[in-house]
C-alpha cells in the first residue's frame, strides 16, 4: 500500500500507521480498527511522509 | 481388462508378523480366520503346511516352536470373516387366488419397475397391467374366479465400500465422516491408525487439507512436548520510509516516534498474556522494551544501550499464545 494513516498523539506529536500489505484489509478498514477511538485521522500518500527521521519526535499533525 | 459394471477394487492382503523365540508356539493374530486354510503361514520365508499349525479364534498355534528370529513369522489372511452381516430378502413372491372380476391386487411394498406378474403361470407383459403405486397391481383384464395371480418383486440394493469391521480399527458407526478422509490403511500415506475417541495418529508425510491442528501431533517432531505456533508475526523497516516487508495476522504498525512502534493484530489475541519474541538486525547494540500490550496490539520501543530510543532497519516480532 502506498497510503499511510496519520493522527495526532496525546503529547502533541503525530503517529503514522503503516498498513501491512498482506493483511487483506482496506486502508479505511485499517483506520477504523487501528486508530485510537476518538482520534481524528487522515489518509495520506506515503510520499507525504518525511523520510528524514532525524527529528521524528518533532513532527506535528496539521488538520 | 474389461469389466461388466464397475472395475473391482483390490487391496493388499492383511498381514501379521511375529518374532519367533525358539520356544513359543502360540501367537495372537489380528483377525480370527475361519480355519487353517484361510491363512498362509511362512516361517523364515518357508511356506508352512496347514497341518503344522492350528487356529482357534485369534490364536495361531504351531505344532513345533518356530526358530528364533525378528519378524520371521508371517501370516497372510486370504479372507477375513465378515461381521455385522444381515440377511436381506431380495425377492418377494406373493400368491393370490382371484375372485370373479378381480383386477386389483394389494402386494407387499415394491419398487416400481422391479416387479413381475404371472397369471395362471404365464408371465404378463408390462402392458397387461399397471404397477405404478408401489403397493398395488391392477390387471387390464378381469380375472375369472380361481385364477392364480403371482407377483414377484425384487429389492433394489447396492453395496458400496464394504469394509470388514474386524479387519482394522475403522468403525463405520458414522460413515459420513469417513467419506474422502480415511481411505488409507496398511502402508498408505494418510491416517494409519486411530486411538481412542477423537485421537488420530497420522501416517508418514500426510497431506492435511484445512487442518484443525489445535492439538495435532506432528510425527516428525521428536519427543512428546506440545507444539505452539506463532499467532502473529511481522518483519519491518523502521527507518526512512517505514514499511512492512512481510507479516502474518498483522494489520499495521504504528510509527509513534523514534524507535517507538505499535504492532496491531488483524485478529486479536485471546488476551494480553502472550509472549513476544523480538529481534533486530543491526550492528549497533539495541534492546527492546515493551511499552504496552493489549489483546489487539503490542507497543515496543527499540533503544540504544544508553536507553535512548533509536530506529532500526530490520525489526521482527513473533507472538505466541
Amino acid at each position: 500500500m502506498n497510503s499511510r494513516i496519520i493522527y495526532p498523539t496525546d503529547d502533541g506529536g503525530v503517529a503514522v500507521i503503516v498498513p501491512a500489505p498482506e493483511c487483506g484489509l482496506t486502508i479505511e478498514q485499517i483506520a477504523a480498527k487501528d486508530v485510537p477511538t476518538g482520534k481524528p485521522y487522515k489518509i495520506v500518500d506515503v510520499s507525504d511522509i518525511p523520510t528524514d527521521r532525524t527529528f521524528r519526535n518533532a513532527w506535528e499533525y496539521t488538520a | 481388462m474389461s469389466y461388466i459394471g464397475n472395475s473391482p477394487i483390490s487391496v493388499a492382503f492383511l498381514v501379521d508378523t511375529f518374532s519367533g523365540t525358539g520356544s513359543q508356539t502360540a501367537y495372537t493374530m489380528t483377525v480370527a480366520p475361519a480355519n487353517t486354510s484361510s491363512i498362509i503361514v511362512a516361517v523364515t520365508g518357508v511356506l508352512q503346511d496347514p497341518s503344522t499349525y492350528s487356529v482357534s479364534g485369534t490364536t495361531l498355534t504351531f505344532s513345533a516352536a518356530p526358530p528364533s528370529g525378528t519378524s520371521n513369522i508371517s501370516v497372510r489372511y486370504l479372507g477375513i470373516p465378515a461381521s455385522g452381516v444381515t440377511t436381506t430378502a431380495y425377492r418377494t413372491v406373493t400368491d393370490f387366488t382371484a375372485t370373479a372380476g378381480q383386477t386389483s391386487f394389494s402386494v407387499p411394498s415394491y419398487t416400481v419397475g422391479y416387479i413381475d406378474v404371472y397369471r395362471n403361470g404365464v408371465r404378463l407383459v408390462s402392458t397387461d397391467y399397471t404397477a405404478t403405486t408401489g403397493t398395488t397391481v391392477v390387471l387390464n383384464n378381469a380375472c375369472t374366479v380361481g385364477d392364480s395371480v403371482v407377483t414377484e418383486s425384487f429389492l433394489v440394493s447396492s453395496v458400496l465400500n464394504a469394509i470388514p469391521a474386524t479387519a482394522g480399527s475403522i468403525s463405520l458407526t458414522s460413515a459420513t465422516y469417513l467419506s474422502g478422509i480415511l481411505p488409507v490403511a496398511y502402508g498408505g500415506t494418510g491416517v494409519a491408525t486411530s486411538t481412542g475417541t477423537g485421537a488420530v495418529v497420522l501416517g508418514t508425510s500426510p497431506t492435511l487439507t484445512t487442518p484443525n491442528i489445535n492439538s495435532a501431533q506432528i510425527p516428525t517432531v521428536s519427543g512428546t512436548a506440545p507444539l505452539y505456533f506463532a499467532r502473529a508475526w511481522v518483519n519491518f523497516d523502521g527507518t526512512g520510509t517505514v514499511a512492512i516487508r512481510a507479516s502474518g495476522n498483522v494489520s499495521s504498525i504504528t510509527d509513534n516516534g523514534t524507535g517507538d512502534y505499535t504492532i496491531n493484530f488483524t485478529t486479536a489475541m485471546p488476551d494480553a498474556n502472550y509472549s513476544a519474541a523480538t529481534q533486530i538486525l543491526q550492528n549497533a547494540a539495541r534492546i527492546f522494551t515493551v511499552n504496552g500490550l493489549s489483546a489487539s496490539s503490542l507497543n515496543i520501543i527499540c533503544r540504544q544501550l544508553t536507553e535512548n530510543p533509536a530506529d532500526n532497519a530490520y525489526i521482527s516480532a513473533a507472538i505466541f499464545r
